[in-house]
């Protein structure tokens, strides 16, 4: 597919690197002479220098003829501008970047009355995975599939887990579990792991199935800590106000620190229920004066990695239980996970996931009859696994097929699925049948359709 | 530097090599030449075998830097040329490895400077010990024009296959390999650009083909003719060049064919890709092209009043035909020859030598400093100038209606400077050894480093090199390599700051 992103921050550098590797056809227009010489250099795309909103500057980019329009420009007003000309000169389908908390609430009038195909808002995700990995901190990360009656979810082998030098081919009955676990990283090797896998620490698994198994296994094994109550969020942009407001209405206690005082004024409107204090996040007596030595968890959101990396190190020092830190840089994300930091939210990732599970979804219309369409697709292991969401339509090719006969790609595995309503988890004599959501972790990329994990 | 990805794509290329030596092998079968099959068939069990070593393993890292897309290339054309040179020597046509080696280099450079003899062509056609002829070895000698004028790694980058690009930034190899200041993608990514360029490129080779069988030639003649045509190289299959054709139907209908061609193949290619796509306005007013077209129109018409006011032809249409056929074969770098131009006066040898330096269109097949290097370096001399007449004044150059960075500028005035550094140190080198005539000399260097083949003098177009001992003939094919691979990768090759950094 032609696919123009307009603008090449770091949100458009990192959809462009996932969306280069899905084999398409990308334009990248920016007004930066330089930053387009440098993502020329760095990626296969081409790349058109001038205002994403100038006619003149879209025509030369192509948009005409474009399938995709993704604008990722600083401002909001602008990403929304450029979709609205794409659409009015030709593009198939737009995406625009709109991430004011202001905005929020007209998501839907801007997708239908302005013509944008698909909102994406990296913030409101980047906040929506934190309340997540606050609800559950067991996990370094958490996706949901089938409006949350599955899950997948990443967690860290640390020193003295009980996991350590469990074959999985014995997990099943020792823990007397349905769960399974889908996909591990071992240094920098990630495998789709067989029976005679042997967890050993320092390992990061991905495991998948219901809420409830998935709880009970952790209870079993006493993973699952003291519930989290005091939440310090660290920074006041957008992120910080979404998850503010989450974490409020569903009871939790948040400061927020933030050194700027006018945005400390308009987060006190924003989210009434939170304490907000006004000073630098980076002076370790601020830090201790608001008790972060009691906190449960501490969520570090400001726009800079190097500062979120420092503070999070600082809180690492404090004994707080969870500290989740907002990184976007893949190098950060390292560092921070040799340093122990591992629930690392990247909203470029985030976003990526929803982009490209957009574009496949695309494809997947073009190419094949419907044999079950793509619902959810989410990175894990730093974007080298996908878990992904499909629908069993009546044209796939092994309906009914008791799975040990179905021949399924390497590097494959179906984790769950779900049959009105309930988590089911397959063995090779169950069928996947029309009307089922079935969830599948993989190593490959670009499967755009249920018929692409057959052989 | 990645060497592993290196490796890698040499090996692909080795491959590359190998397959393109069916083709001669084939018309080697079809000419019923079996005694020669041996001089394809062996190089290209050697080339098979290394390249399936190199690609045996795929590298974990594929990203390849600027600096390793320079070498890459740099090292892709010596071996190119090094297991190239293999058939000419088995096959017994050039005993002499050196002689086979400037005679490769010479070929896929585009250059077409030769050591053969007119014995040596008379063995093509009507061999002395037995009935066969060496079709399919001259044959080869053509092609190697042909993959050398839009390059074998562009090719590679063609059909390389799709899981290798995601991340491998092969656009380096592509700009180290393609000629001109600024060498950019025309569509998204490299693979596709590749393949637009040699679709272009096989298409008119092509359609040349086609009107030069309707002028009399055999598809054989018309292949080897347009093959040399095409990659502006010169080698022809006749040892007068393109002056009688062997005697074919309508050799002045085939004189205009190829010269009309090697003007459209010295004109860059985006402008064909503009042209397809639509956009014909931009395409032919681009202003590369129109200095390109302003320059051969001037240079045609003084050389056919030179030539005609000085009898050297009888008619004002024969005088035009030779005075065109000789501008295109010089500026193009093609090398091709009607008629010995060394004897004509010297005003107008002297219009043929300054065209040799100017060249072709960046983006072509032609060699030379190529004209929009020239046009970028004169206007910002000529604003330097300005600016030093009046010192506040800030002024932007401007290339084909957009602002030239000052990168490109650095970069072009870096090239003309280590151009002529290294032209003159070849220079007095060749002098030293050989101690031949200045005209000689200089008009060799010149035909070499700018990809023309036939000089002036005692290397003019109707001679050859086969005179210069072998370390001037390994001095000239390196800078025939300079010259077709715009100085940068052979230069780096060769600089051992490059090799010693991890």
């Amino acid at each position: 597919m032609k696919i123009v992103i307009i603008g090449n921050g770091s949100l458009g550098d990192s959809l462009i690197e996932y969306i280069s590797r899905e084999g398409h056809n990308i334009t990248v227009v920016d007004e930066d002479r330089d930053a387009v010489t440098a993502v020329v250099n760095k990626y296969d795309v081409m790349g058109v220098c001038g205002s994403g909103a100038s006619v003149e500057t879209q025509r030369e980019a192509g948009v005409e003829s474009a399938d995709v329009v993704i604008s990722v420009a600083g401002e909001d007003e602008l990403n929304l501008l450029c979709c609205m000309m794409a659409k009015k000169l030709g593009a198939k389908h737009t995406i625009a970047r709109v991430r004011d908390p202001r905005y929020l609430n007209q998501q839907s009038f801007m997708e239908s009355g302005l013509g944008v195909d698909v909102i994406i808002n990296p913030e409101y995700e980047a906040a929506r995975e934190a309340g997540r990995l606050i609800r559950f901190p067991a996990a370094m990360k958490l996706e949901k599939f089938a409006q949350g009656k599955a899950e997948a979810l990443e967690i860290h082998i640390g020193k003295g887990h009980p996991f350590v030098g469990q074959p999985l081919i014995k997990f099943k009955s020792k823990y007397s579990t349905n769960v399974l676990i889908c996909a591990a990283k071992r240094g920098d090797n990630v495998i789709i792991p067989g029976g005679d896998y042997v967890i050993e620490e320092g390992d990061t698994i991905s495991v998948a199935g219901s809420r409830p198994d998935i709880t009970d296994l952790f209870v079993k094994t006493g993973l699952v800590g003291k519930h989290l109550r005091d939440i310090v969020i660290i920074g006041g942009d957008g992120t910080s106000t979404y998850l503010a407001r989450q974490l409020t209405d569903s009871g939790y206690k948040v400061k927020i620190i933030e050194q700027d005082r006018e945005k400390c004024e308009e987060l006190s409107e924003l989210v009434p229920k939170a304490t907000i204090i006004c000073g630098d996040p980076t002076d370790p007596d601020v830090l201790d004066d608001e008790g972060l030595d009691n906190a449960d968890a501490c969520v570090v959101m400001t726009p800079n990695d190097q500062r979120n990396f420092i503070i999070s190190m600082f809180a690492q020092t404090r004994n707080v239980k969870k500290i989740i830190s907002r990184l976007s840089s893949p190098t950060f994300v390292k560092l921070a996970s040799n340093a122990g930091i591992d629930s690392n939210i990247t909203p470029g990732v985030l976003v990526a996931s929803k982009v490209i599970r957009y574009l496949r979804g695309l494809v997947g219309m073009e190419d094949h009859e419907n044999s079950g369409q793509l619902k959810s697709l989410h990175k894990l292991v730093g974007g080298r696994v996908e878990a992904l969401e499909f629908d069993v339509a009546e044209d796939f090719d092994a309906l009914g097929m008791p799975l040990r006969q179905v021949k399924l790609k390497k590097n494959l595995i179906i984790a769950a699925l779900i049959r009105e309503n309930s988590v089911i988890y397959p063995n090779g004599e169950t069928a996947l049948l029309a009307g089922d959501s079935v969830i599948v972790m993989t190593t490959n990329e670009n499967l755009c359709d249920l018929d692409d994990i057959l052989l | 530097m990645n060497i592993k990805m290196m490796r890698y794509v040499l090996g692909r290329l080795l491959l590359v090599e190998a397959a393109l030596m069916a083709l001669p092998l084939s018309v080697m079968i079809i000419y019923g030449e079996y005694s020669q099959l041996g001089a394809m068939l062996v190089p290209m069990a050697i080339l098979a075998l290394l390249g399936t070593l190199g690609i045996a393993i795929r590298p974990k890292e594929q990203a390849l830097g600027a600096k390793d897309g320079f070498v890459t290339v740099g090292l892709s054309w010596i071996l190119l040329s090094a297991f190239g040179a293999l058939p000419f020597v088995l096959s017994g046509l050039i005993p002499n490895y050196v002689d086979a080696l400037f005679e490769t280099v010479s070929g896929f450079t585009t250059t077409g400077s030769s050591v053969l003899f007119a014995e040596d062509f008379a063995k093509l056609w009507s061999p002395e010990s037995s009935l066969v002829g060496m079709r399919g070895i001259f044959f080869w000698r053509s092609f190697t024009n042909w993959i050398g004028g839009m390059g074998v790694l562009v090719f590679v980058l063609a059909v390389m296959p799709k899981q290798d690009m995601k991340s491998s930034r092969l656009v380096h190899v592509m700009r180290a390999e393609m000629p001109g200041p600024k060498v950019d993608k025309i569509v998204s990514t490299v693979k596709k650009t590749s393949a637009i360029m040699y679709g272009i490129y096989a298409a008119m080779t092509l359609s040349q083909v086609a009107l030069l069988i309707c002028g009399g030639m055999d598809v054989y003649e018309a292949l080897c003719t347009s093959f040399a045509t095409a990659g502006t190289g010169g080698f022809s299959i006749w040892a007068d060049s393109m002056a009688s054709f062997g005697g074919i139907a309508a050799p002045e209908f085939c004189t205009w064919v190829i010269a009309i061609f090697m003007f459209l193949f010295a004109v860059n290619f985006n402008v064909y890709f503009l042209i397809l796509t639509g956009k014909i306005a931009s395409a032919l007013f681009s202003e590369e092209l129109i200095w390109f077209t302003g320059i051969v129109l001037a240079s045609t018409a003084f050389l056919t009043y030179n030539i005609y006011s000085n009898n050297y032809f009888s008619t004002l249409g024969e005088s035009i035909r030779h005075a065109f056929f000789q501008v295109s074969t010089v500026i193009s770098t093609t090398g091709f020859a009607t008629t010995d131009y060394d004897l004509w006066p010297y005003a107008s040898k002297t219009v043929l030598l300054i065209l040799m330096f100017i060249g072709a269109c960046a983006g072509s097949t032609g060699g030379g400093i190529k004209v929009s290097r020239l046009v970028i370096a004169l206007k910002s001399a000529v604003s330097e100038i300005r600016h030093m007449g009046r010192p506040r004044q800030v002024e932007k150059i401007r290339f084909e209606k957009k602002p030239v960075d000052n990168d490109t500028v650095r970069g072009v005035l870096a090239f003309i400077v280590s151009y002529i550094f290294l032209f003159f140190a070849s220079f007095l080198a060749v002098s030293v050894l050989d101690g031949k005539s200045i005209e000689t000399t200089f008009s060799a260097i010149a035909a070499c480093i700018n990809n023309i083949g036939p000089g002036l003098g005692e290397v003019g177009p109707a001679k050859n090199f086969a005179f210069f001992s072998p370390l001037s003939k390994i001095i000239l094919s390196l800078d025939m390599l300079l010259g077709r691979l715009e100085i940068f990768p052979i230069v780096m090759l060769f600089s051992p700051s490059v090799w010693r950094e991890k």
